[in-house]
């Protein structure tokens, strides 16, 4: 019975504890995620004015919404721009990415470089990374292009071509994290597979089709699955490259949406809120479905 | 081992950086030891295209000459503690420490109307030192634009400074790019034609009359291997200097103060025919204007939206754009800032691939000191007593140019930069003593002129230079105090006009202001831009800048009484 | 013995060169180039006076290395310089120093916070299991997937309301969560932990915080110290969480790109704008450098292997 008295104690301790250490986060996360979307979702339905104060106008801030990515040339382009992007980096960006991981993880000749290289643009702040890019496109390229006879424009000058320039910075600085996560999954791998492959006569090529990419599938479709969700929060460097004054033609969702809100006062909020859950309702199920999607038919383990 | 003395290293590096990147001292922030003896004035100056050394001048004599002065009880003399930074010490201005700030861009009525600034009225109307008063140093229209919110003065215009084209008359020598009497090309000491004023033997002799003539210039300019033009690739607003120049060349001071005051009769001076006449673009004939003259009052304020002169200002821009490999140099890149442009302007020559005209603010000569430094370090002689002079625009579109139907030479400032002393000190008699007589003293004209030969810029007043300040300043702070005169033949874009006042931001005067345009529901900031990444026409442009009358109405009904 | 015939296919078979192997490298070769190009051409401009970038734009800077123009980097160390409005003071200056400050106390602060905070939920719900530990890893897995857009105007006001808007401390409680995929990182790592030692521990009465500080903790710690450099790398590159909800705490990557826009004359040539550029890389490029295999060890949502 003491026993039994003494292990109901330690539980009871237990639970306390158990509480105590889960509740300032669980009410950071009640605050800033519950509380922080509730209110925006309040806030799509209010309206401000210096004059008038706060009221409700219940769908009136959707429809305006609704109104602007249909009627708005730029708000329109910042959709298309925004899925143009998300496809090239899963069709490109995603497929080198488990390009560059596989060569890593088999320790090819440099390897341990290009680790390095591929990690890099995440180290450096993303400020710093276009500064130079941007001087080098003007300066060093050119220079260095010269005594070939090739004259390159300022591809950042027209926004024609500094959208697929911007496009390509994406692509070139986005390998890191992904990476990363690739050579990691990789590596878990079991080394008896691959031998067996090796055994088998399965070339370089055949083993990172047949063999590695199903067997990191699973990571594979949590990058994809996170990177459908932030469609509309990538802002592609454009705040780096031109801070608020991007041309329209070159504008993505997120773009707009952090330039909107920095420029925003309390009037503009409702408006601001009104289109993040917009965004939300379309993003969430097209998300939702592509993720039981590549569970289902992704290349499995087996 | 290794890792640990590497992350020792790096966190000393931090330490480091710390405390250096910390250090007070530097070149921008003048800081002194207080003198208590001495009663502080807060003295704050934007430190743009005018630099620091007038104010550390004026600091330095108002010092001395008040050195036995009192102006609180125990102590003697004045001690002003300068700040000399590119901040913006006017947007919050109750909660400066400044208690006399020199700044640019200043919405004035706004601060007049709302109580930031001190009442100078005693100081602007008394005999100063110099036996005048500094209001007989402004013109009429600056003395009623400044009174124009209850009467009384609250600001005296700073320095200004003027937008349009900067050209090398090395350049133009050289390469013989001045326009012959008659026609054909010729160099300086050729028969010059008469210039856009139509008057032979005035500065503008042998420079293009018209906008067709200076298309002409910049095709034989190309034709005898001078680049026309180079401008900041990074800040394309800065092309509206031209747009700007080329406005108030064609348009003259008359009309285009029409964009202010919204009275032709100039406060009731003039009527019937001497009524000033706006050339106004009423609609068009397949791509060209119908242009009609209007009387503009405050109900008719919006049709100074559709100047003639600023269409045909953005038409010969979009000239440019469509010839840009031609007439722009190829130096010009999106990160090529204004302090690169200058620098390129000012190296092309001595680098034997010569540019001729830069589009940028009188006040780049200043900005670009670093750069002439390193150009005399690096090319000698040849790089020193340059001769850059400031570019009378054409006055007329096409046709002859003669003393008949040449415009007067005119320069617009766009500064807005006021000399103020703010009103949170009014409280205390003894600093508003102080601040009062240290900005009287700074607007003597020996001081105006030590303004002037310190930092090659003019404040916004009437005044003149001796013969021997004007022969110590380089060619082209002399090429504008020539066209400058006594300053009357500056154009200045306030008035006191009630729309005016309580809107002045919405009539601002300024590259990066006033060629904003609306095209297919698209908001533009800049015509350069728009014409060179939209392909929108000058046509559709000016268009889009017209404000229609039911907009002025719904604005500015309120005013019209 | 008949000599075999020799074979080009063979020989490259037992070298393992494979076209994949060649294709691969010549692509990565490349972007390393590419990388290593930028960081040079940077460097090497940095340290260069403006005349002599006039007519070098690619090579090295003239002289002997002591002979280039490290007065650069110093000039930007004492003149970096922005000015920002806070409620209280008008055209405050904020230096090179102060800005680093920010960027330090920010990146380390949320950096630790984040990671520790992580850990304990991630150990909480592994090791007690009870429904709570279900609810928290499955609001972990919904919060990563599904996209709540724009709820910045939202977070604005409830950090204003709470009064830590533009506050040291509000951008560490911003950060206080648990939420993000370190939490399955950390989650795989104390489900692959043997729990003899904790057991162990248990039975001679040592409390459930002792076990975690004690026992836990120090077997963890790799991985811990792991996360908080590579959310410090991250923490120090984010610019825009502190321009927007701490403006009075500009980072140093908001300051470059401030003074790189609108930075007096003397910042505005190109040799000072790398320099600037640099003296920011500098300090996070040795950390990376020193702590590299760490941060590029292998981190999976299956744990860390050391």
């Amino acid at each position: 019975m003491a026993n039994n008295a003494s292990r109901k104690l330690k539980e009871r301790n237990r639970k306390i504890f158990y509480w105590l250490m889960i509740s300032l986060p669980l009410l950071q996360f009640f605050i800033f995620y519950i509380c922080v979307n509730i209110n925006s979702l309040i806030l799509a339905f209010k309206s401000y004015s210096v004059t008038e104060g706060e009221s409700f106008v219940f769908l009136d801030n959707f429809a305006t919404v609704i109104k602007a990515i249909f009627k708005d040339t730029s708000i329109s382009t910042a959709f298309t721009n925004s899925a143009i992007v998300w496809f090239v980096g899963l069709c490109v960006g995603s497929t080198l990415a488990l390009f560059f991981s596989f060569y890593v993880y088999k320790k090819y000749f440099g390897s341990g470089l290009f680790r390095v290289m591929l990690f890099m643009p995440q180290i450096i702040s993303s400020i710093v990374l276009v500064i130079m890019f941007r001087y080098f496109m003007v300066y060093a390229l050119p220079e260095f292009l010269e005594p070939f006879g090739t004259k390159v424009p300022d591809l950042l000058a027209d926004p024609n071509t500094a959208w697929g320039t911007i496009l390509f910075y994406t692509l070139w600085t986005g390998f890191g994290t992904s990476t990363m996560m690739y050579v990691g999954a990789m590596n878990n791998i079991s080394d008896s597979i691959v031998e067996y492959a090796k055994l088998d006569g399965f070339t370089p090529m055949k083993e990172f089709i047949f063999i590695t990419v199903p067997m990191v599938f699973p990571t594979v479709s949590t990058f994809i699955t996170v990177g459908l969700a932030a469609v509309f929060t990538n802002q592609m460097a454009l705040y780096q490259f031109y801070a608020g004054n991007a041309e329209p033609q070159l504008w993505t969702v997120g773009y707009y949406l952090y330039v909107s809100v920095q420029k925003a006062g309390n009037a503009e909020y409702p408006y601001l809120s009104a289109f993040g859950l917009v965004l939300t309702f379309i993003t969430a199920p097209v998300t939702l479905i592509v993720k039981k999607l590549l569970e289902k038919y992704g290349p499995g383990v087996n | 081992m290794k890792k640990k003395l590497a992350l020792l290293l790096a966190v000393t590096a931090l330490a480091t950086s710390c405390f250096v990147g910390c250090n007070p001292d530097d070149s921008d922030d003048i800081v002194e030891e207080i003198d208590a003896t001495k009663t502080q004035l807060y003295v704050a100056n934007y430190d743009g295209g005018v630099g620091s050394d007038w104010l550390t001048k004026l600091k330095k004599s108002f010092e001395e000459d008040y050195a036995e002065v009192s102006f609180e009880e125990g102590k003697k003399g004045a001690q002003l503690i300068l700040d000399a930074s590119t901040a913006n010490h006017v947007d919050s201005i109750s909660t400066e420490i400044y208690n006399v700030i020199f700044s640019e861009s200043v919405a004035y009525n706004q601060l007049a109307a709302s109580n930031k600034l001190l009442d100078i009225s005693d100081i602007v109307t008394e005999t100063n030192a110099d036996g005048k008063t500094i209001e007989s140093k402004l013109t009429d229209h600056q003395r009623r634009a400044l009174t124009a919110v209850d009467g009384n003065y609250y600001a005296l215009p700073h320095y200004e400074y003027y937008p349009g084209v900067t050209y090398d008359k090395v350049v133009f020598n050289k390469k013989q790019l001045y326009m012959k009497q008659g026609g054909g090309w010729t160099n300086a000491s050729g028969k010059l034609s008469a210039g856009p004023d139509g008057k032979s033997g005035t500065l503008d002799d042998g420079l293009p009359a018209t906008h067709e003539e200076f298309f002409a210039l910049c095709d034989q300019m190309v034709k005898v291997g001078v680049t026309p033009f180079i401008y900041s690739g990074m800040y394309e607003g800065y092309m509206d200097m031209l747009l700007e120049g080329l406005m108030v060349s064609y348009l003259g001071r008359d009309q285009l103060e029409l964009a202010f005051s919204f009275d032709s009769s100039k406060g009731g001076t003039l009527s019937g025919e001497d009524l000033v006449k706006a050339e106004i673009i009423t609609g068009w004939n397949g791509n060209a204007p119908i242009v009609e003259e209007k009387t503009i009052t405050t109900q008719t304020g919006y049709l100074t939206s559709s100047f003639a002169g600023k269409y045909y200002a953005l038409e010969f821009v979009e000239k440019l754009v469509k010839n840009k490999d031609k007439y722009f140099s190829e130096k010009i890149n999106s990160v090529l800032s204004h302090i690169d442009a200058q620098e390129e302007y000012i190296m092309s020559d001595l680098e034997n691939e010569p540019i001729g005209m830069l589009i940028e603010g009188s006040f780049w000569y200043n900005e670009a000191k670093a750069a002439f430094v390193r150009s005399v370090e690096a090319y000698g002689e040849d790089a020193e007593g340059r001769d850059f002079a400031w570019m009378p625009l054409p006055t007329k579109v096409s046709g002859s140019v003669t003393e008949a139907n040449g415009g007067d030479f005119y320069l617009v400032d766009e500064t807005y930069s006021y000399a103020l002393i703010n009103a949170n000190i009014k409280d205390d008699p003894a600093l508003v003593n102080l601040a009062k007589t240290f900005l009287q003293y700074a607007y003597t004209d020996e001081k105006l002129q030590e303004f002037t030969t310190t930092s090659g810029c003019y404040k916004g007043l009437n005044y003149t230079l001796t013969k021997d300040q004007y022969d110590g300043l380089d060619n082209f702070y002399k090429s504008i105090t020539d066209l400058r005169g006594d300053g009357t033949n500056v154009v200045r874009p306030i008035s006191d006009n009630k729309i005016y006042i309580n809107s002045e931001l919405n009539f601002k005067f300024m590259h990066n202001s006033s060629f904003g345009s609306h095209v297919n529901g698209k908001e533009y900031l800049v015509a350069l831009t728009a014409m060179k990444s939209s392909g929108i026409s000058a046509k559709d442009y000016f268009e889009g800048m017209r404000v229609t009358q039911s907009t002025w109405n719904s604005l500015y009904s309120k005013y019209f009484n | 013995m008949e000599k075999e015939k020799f074979s080009w296919k063979k020989f490259f078979q037992k070298l393992e060169i494979s076209p994949f192997k060649i294709v691969g490298l010549i692509v990565l070769a490349l972007y390393a180039l590419s990388m290593l190009a930028l960081i040079y051409w940077g460097l090497t401009t940095a340290l260069k006076t403006q005349m002599e970038f006039r007519v070098n734009k690619l090579g090295l800077p003239k002289g002997m290395p002591w002979e280039w123009e490290w007065s650069n980097i110093f000039y930007v160390f004492s003149n970096f310089k922005i000015y920002i409005n806070t409620a209280t003071e008008a055209n405050k200056p904020i230096k090179f120093g102060a800005m680093l400050l920010n960027t330090v106390v920010y990146a380390g602060g949320c950096a630790v916070i984040s990671a520790v905070v992580t850990m304990v939920m991630a150990y909480m719900t592994t090791n007690f299991e009870y429904r709570m530990s279900d609810i928290i890893t499955k609001i972990v897995i919904i919060t990563m997937i599904l996209p709540i857009v724009g709820a910045y105007p939202s977070e604005m006001q409830i950090l204003k309301t709470l009064g830590l808007y533009d506050t040291r401390f509000g951008s560490w409680v911003q950060k206080f969560n648990f939420l993000g995929m370190y939490f399955l990182v950390f989650q795989a790592t104390f489900k692959s932990m043997s729990k003899e030692f904790s057991e162990a521990a248990s039975i001679d009465g040592a409390s459930e915080l002792q076990i975690l500080l004690l026992i836990v903790f120090p077997i963890v710690r790799n991985t811990l110290f792991t996360i908080i450099i590579l959310n410090f790398v991250a923490f120090w590159n984010d610019y825009q969480a502190p321009l927007l909800y701490f403006p009075s705490f500009p980072t140093l990557a908001f300051g470059l790109d401030f003074v790189t826009r609108y930075g007096g004359n003397k910042m505005s040539i190109v040799p000072m704008k790398m320099s600037g550029a640099l003296v920011i890389l500098l300090p996070i490029l040795i950390i990376f450098l020193v702590f590299r295999n760490r941060i590029l060890g292998n981190v999976t949502m299956g744990g860390v292997k050391e």
